[in-house]
């Protein structure tokens, strides 16, 4: 049981930690553009 | 009515067609654009790369529905249509693949006022890709039933092809569904979060706030929206013959259909993107606004429903 828990809990931190980095690497390059538009 | 599909079958042979003529159609607007030097022309064929990967959602879930129905039959071989369907999965993934770099170029270009030419080549080439994998599923899923066009030589796959082995993975590991249920749920946190945020600015909530801030969240409900395709995708492999059967999961992918659909509207239309800060929607907006909350609460009250209504129970 203990370790369905473990595993199910690492499948689920390893899909957000692709699914942040993903949305990290995409927002920071709106930034990039927003500052030089001025937005 | 015979012209309304109402079967898994009939709604198949429907739906079959149009992944792969209207690739031929969108990689025709695609580069026909470069030739025109439109942008419009290429923002068309991107639309459409995403519609047709929309469209692979229903495509493939009406194949399984089809399988179901006919297999057993007299003349039907279970090896031909275990390989149809291999072919469809890796066609469904690659047509999936071309329909969320087609949403990221749109979003870039509405973003960013222009596309970054390596979204553009991996569009081309993925798009590629698919086409070739849905003429091959095109030509395998023919021969199922229709002995005119002669025997297809298929290698029987004794449940060891690649929907078989997706199925056993997800079955056969104790903490994949309860996992992946957990994804799931989160992913449509991020999807409904995102719409809820952008659709209530457009309704006149917060009306503060530029739309073009919050349009900077929409590639996390797309991402949220991808995570649920795949873990919802891995659910359906896993037990195909009951959710084909539940009466909720139709109006589920219906709704699905319109609320993808509709986060064009928010994605890339002028109208929307010109919000600033004070600014009340037009009309039209409001409207796009009201059918996106409509459609993604339905897929979320139809998808809890499974186990519940009709058949599911």
């Amino acid at each position: 049981m203990e370790n369905l828990a473990i595993l199910a809990f690492l499948f689920v931190i390893g899909t957000l930690a692709i699914v942040g980095a993903a949305a990290y690497l995409i927002d920071t390059i709106a930034e990039r553009h927003d500052r030089r538009d001025g937005r | 009515m015979d012209l309304i599909p109402t079967t898994g079958p009939h709604l198949h042979i429907l739906l079959n067609h149009f992944p792969s003529v209207g690739m031929v159609i969108a990689l025709g607007l695609f580069l026909a654009s470069y030739c025109l030097k439109s942008e419009d022309v290429r923002r068309s064929s991107l639309v459409l790369f995403l519609l047709l990967g929309l469209l692979a959602i229903p495509t493939y879930i009406s194949g399984a529905a089809a399988k179901w129905a006919i297999q057993g039959n007299a003349g039907i071989s279970v090896d031909v249509i275990s390989a149809h369907q291999d072919a469809a999965l890796l066609a469904f993934i690659y047509l999936g693949i071309t329909g969320c770099l087609a949403w990221l170029a749109l979003w870039q270009e509405r973003r960013f006022s222009r596309t970054p030419n390596w979204n553009l080549i991996a569009v081309l080439g993925v798009a590629l890709i698919s086409l070739i994998q849905m003429t091959r599923t095109g030509n395998i899923g023919g021969h199922i039933n229709h002995p005119e066009l002669g025997a297809l030589e298929i290698a029987a796959t004794q449940g060891e092809g690649l929907t078989a082995r997706v199925e056993d993975a997800i079955t056969g590991v104790i903490w994949a569904w309860p996992a992946m249920e957990a994804a799931h749920f989160i992913g449509m946190a991020l999807l409904f979060g995102v719409v809820l945020l952008v659709t209530l600015r457009a309704l006149g909530i917060a009306k503060n706030l530029p739309f073009g801030a919050l349009h900077r969240l929409l590639p996390l409900g797309a991402l949220g929206f991808l995570v649920n395709v795949v873990t919802g995708f891995f659910f359906f492999i896993a037990d195909s013959g009951r959710y084909v059967a539940m009466d909720g999961f139709p109006p589920k992918i219906i709704f699905m259909m319109i609320g993808g659909v509709a986060i064009i509207y928010f994605t890339i239309f002028d109208d929307v993107w010109s919000l600033k800060a004070g600014d009340d929607a037009s009309v039209l907006t409001k409207v796009m606004a009201t059918v996106t909350i409509l459609s993604w609460a339905g897929v979320l009250i139809f998808g809890r429903l499974l186990p519940y209504y009709g058949d599911g129970g």
